[in-house]
């Protein structure tokens, strides 16, 4: 019977990636001391699996490499030798390398990779030089198969593979090439991945879905509005008809972006080993802890999140906690923590990263705001002062490390969150340690908006970054020479920002109505938004500008209205990011 | 139909076995490891158990000794899937109980001739 392997090599390749990052997570575990044997038994039996699946894939090079790894985690596991920090910087290398080879083969590269002969090398090197010289076995080669007989098995296995004990002596295979050893084999804890409930789906046919639910949803809002127009009483069943398509398609498009939800887990997973590589690098320990890997979020802000949230994490690693001598004199444990936290709070998630090390040093954040001329002085509030560090190029690192200072800074962080519609905030207690707190929406596919009008165009606000609406008083407006107007809110005077001139509309002449204004608030900037009138509230599907069109400024992105009208997003950050005042309510509160 | 029962912590593994023996007539059952291939071969009857050697949650060897402790499974022919077909690892499976042994890579020829043998 004549089957293509190939078919599956897909499933080998996730395979692969589970036991690679199984093996990291237990080469961590090794490396904070704890001594439980089946940590080594889960990395033999990982090492072991990829073997197994590379032989019959015939991935050569990745099944040599495997086996060395596999033979020295034997010993180890035998008790022959003790895994120590070398062994476990040699198995977070490998893992990286095997990712990458594992990578290549992907693609359909199969040509021989010499960083793969380099690792492996490395392992043959050690198993002989570190742990078997601790401890060295006599029978050692009777319990892992010797470099020479496993190749020569590749090629015996496939000519002499089965037998049954009844008829032993009959067996036909039974020649000189019983000794070696067959190639195939497994291990490693199964993940809920292989459950026969759940099945396979590209992403591009799920964004498939939920672009045409969102088509869905705006023609179900026109056919409301259009229906709406006329005397629907008359008809009480097509009214009827009507709630329950607006009730259905409201729980289909639900189902449908639940799809693209993920675990935070996704998330979380990479930290253990940015954490270990960063505090080695740094000379520090720390712990990570994390909780809340079920949270989920849009698959699109998990992938957004990971780069901001790495740039905090090592933040914490290399500002926030103290050397291993500077904790102990402080009174505090040799080994930091570093948290991460995910919950769900209304229609948000809230990703917590904190730390137990030295907390912001007020002293030094004033001194940089000064010499940058942001004002600052030490009457500051913390929260006001803390906020100086999501300015544009404050960092109060002494001197620029490959590590947190990337020129990346606290600011970039706060506007790629900015831009995926959530917020950042920070808490910190000098000697305590620090809380950056990230506040994400659920999803980037659908928004509640605001619409407004200005002139006869529409344009919709989200509704988050809305604090409040009022109608001035002409007394409460001050216009002040060669500055922006102000306006007077409950005796804070907030910068007047006009919507026609965000929008560059041409300056009518016609009267206009009364204007309203909007209390926008982004990331604690506030800005009072004028515009003609207030439409209404609405759920929104967004669609993306760039995609469709191109990036257009001050705009987040567009959407189609319940009467069929395109109506653009404003990006508010754009706006108060410029003109906004720092919400001094909110730092005094 | 006969069933057989696919025991391998190993996905690749499972869905080779499966699809080589499904396309050729036979139902078959999967099982991830020994703990969950024991629960399949209770709940089931089964005319043949492939289990491969090295699984958390219950090796092998200690699900073929569990089976031939079950009524039904005391003369139900038993493959071990192993990476080596040395005198060790024979006496082992023979003293477990198992039927016979397979090595590992094999290709699906192979399984079938081994399987259609045993279940003649």
């Amino acid at each position: 019977m004549a089957i293509d392997l190939n078919r599956f090599i897909a499933t080998f390749f996730d395979e692969a990636q589970e036991h690679l990052e199984s093996i990291e997570e237990k080469a961590m575990l090794l490396d904070s001391g704890r001594e439980d044997p089946e940590i080594l038994n889960a990395i033999f039996r990982a090492a072991h699996s990829i073997k197994g699946g590379s032989g019959t894939f015939g991935f050569t090079q990745l099944a040599e490499a495997t086996h060395v790894m596999e033979t020295l985690f034997d010993e180890l596991r035998k008790g022959r030798g003790k895994a120590d920090k070398d062994t476990v910087r040699l198995l977070l290398d490998a893992c990286d390398v095997f990712k990458a080879h594992v990578a290549r083969l992907k693609t359909g590269e199969r040509g021989a990779d010499p960083s793969m002969d380099a690792i492996r090398e490395r392992f043959a090197r050690f198993t002989v030089g570190s742990a078997q010289s601790d401890a060295p076995s006599q029978d050692a080669s009777a319990s892992a198969p010797t470099e020479e007989s496993f190749f020569n098995a590749v090629a015996a296995a496939r000519t002499e593979t089965f037998g049954l004990f009844d008829d032993e002596p009959a067996t036909p295979k039974a020649t000189g090439a019983q000794e070696k050893f067959g190639f195939f084999e497994t291990p490693v804890p199964a993940t809920g991945k292989t459950e026969q409930s759940s099945i396979r789906v590209s992403v591009e046919k799920i964004d498939r879905i939920v672009n045409l639910v969102g088509e869905l949803v705006i023609a179900q809002a026109m056919m409301q509005q259009a229906l709406g127009k006329q005397n629907s009483s008359e008809d009480e069943h097509l009214t009827h008809s009507l709630s329950t398509l607006d009730r259905n398609t409201r729980e289909l498009q639900q189902a449908v972006m639940s799809i693209r939800m993920m675990p935070m887990e996704f998330v979380f997973s990479r930290f253990p080993r940015l954490v270990y590589d960063v505090s080695s690098q740094l000379g520090k320990k720390v712990h990570l802890r994390t909780s809340g890997h079920e949270t989920e979020l849009d698959k699109e802000l998990i992938e957004l999140l990971i780069d901001p949230l790495t740039h905090v994490v090592r933040n914490a690693i290399d500002h926030g906690i103290e050397s291993p001598q500077d904790r102990v004199a402080a009174g505090k444990p040799e080994m930091g923590t570093v948290g991460m936290r995910a919950t769900h709070r209304g229609g948000s998630v809230i990703i917590e990263v904190s730390d137990d090390g030295r907390g912001l040093d007020r002293e030094r954040i004033i001194a940089k705001a000064r010499e940058l001329g942001i004002p600052a002085d030490e009457s500051m509030r913390d929260e006001q002062l803390f906020e100086i560090i999501f300015e544009a190029g404050f960092s109060t690192a002494k001197e620029v490390t490959n590590l947190s200072g990337r020129g990346v800074g606290m600011d970039v962080v706060r506007r790629n969150i900015t831009a995926l519609g959530g917020s950042v905030s920070i808490a910190s207690a000098k000697g305590e340690g620090t809380v950056i707190t990230i506040q994400l929406p659920l999803t980037l596919a659908v928004l509640d908006g605001m619409i407004v009008s200005v002139a006869d165009e529409q344009y919709i606000i989200p509704l988050e970054f809305v604090a409040e609406a009022f109608k001035p008083q002409a007394a409460d407006i001050k216009s002040v020479v060669g500055q922006a107007s102000l306006v007077a809110v409950r005796g804070e005077h907030l910068p007047i920002v006009r919507l026609e001139d965000v929008v560059q509309l041409p300056p009518t002449v016609e009267p206009r109505p009364e204007p309203l204004c909007l209390v926008v608030e982004v990331d604690n900037r506030r800005a009072a938004l004028m515009v003609d009138s207030l439409i209404g509230q609405q759920q929104l599907v967004v669609k993306s500008l760039e995609t469709n069109l191109h990036r257009v400024g001050g705009m987040a992105g567009a959407t189609i209205l319940g009467d069929g009208r395109v109506a653009l997003i404003l990006d508010v950050a754009s706006f108060t990011r410029n003109v906004g005042t720092r919400n001094m309510a909110k730092a005094y509160a | 139909m006969k069933t057989i029962l696919a025991v391998d912590d190993s996905a690749t593994m499972r869905e080779m076995v499966a699809f080589v023996l499904e396309s050729a007539g036979y139902r078959v059952i999967e099982a991830e490891d020994g703990a969950q291939g024991l629960d399949r071969a209770n709940a089931t009857s089964c005319d043949l158990v492939i289990t491969d050697q090295n699984m958390p949650n219950m090796d092998g060897l200690t699900l073929v000794r569990s089976l031939r402790e079950m009524r039904d499974y005391k003369a139900v022919p038993i493959l071990l899937l192993t990476t080596e077909s040395s005198d060790n690892m024979k006496a082992q499976g023979r003293a477990a109980g198992a039927t016979g042994w397979l090595v590992k890579p094999f290709d699906p020829a192979t399984l079938l001739q081994v399987v259609q043998k045993v279940l003649r």
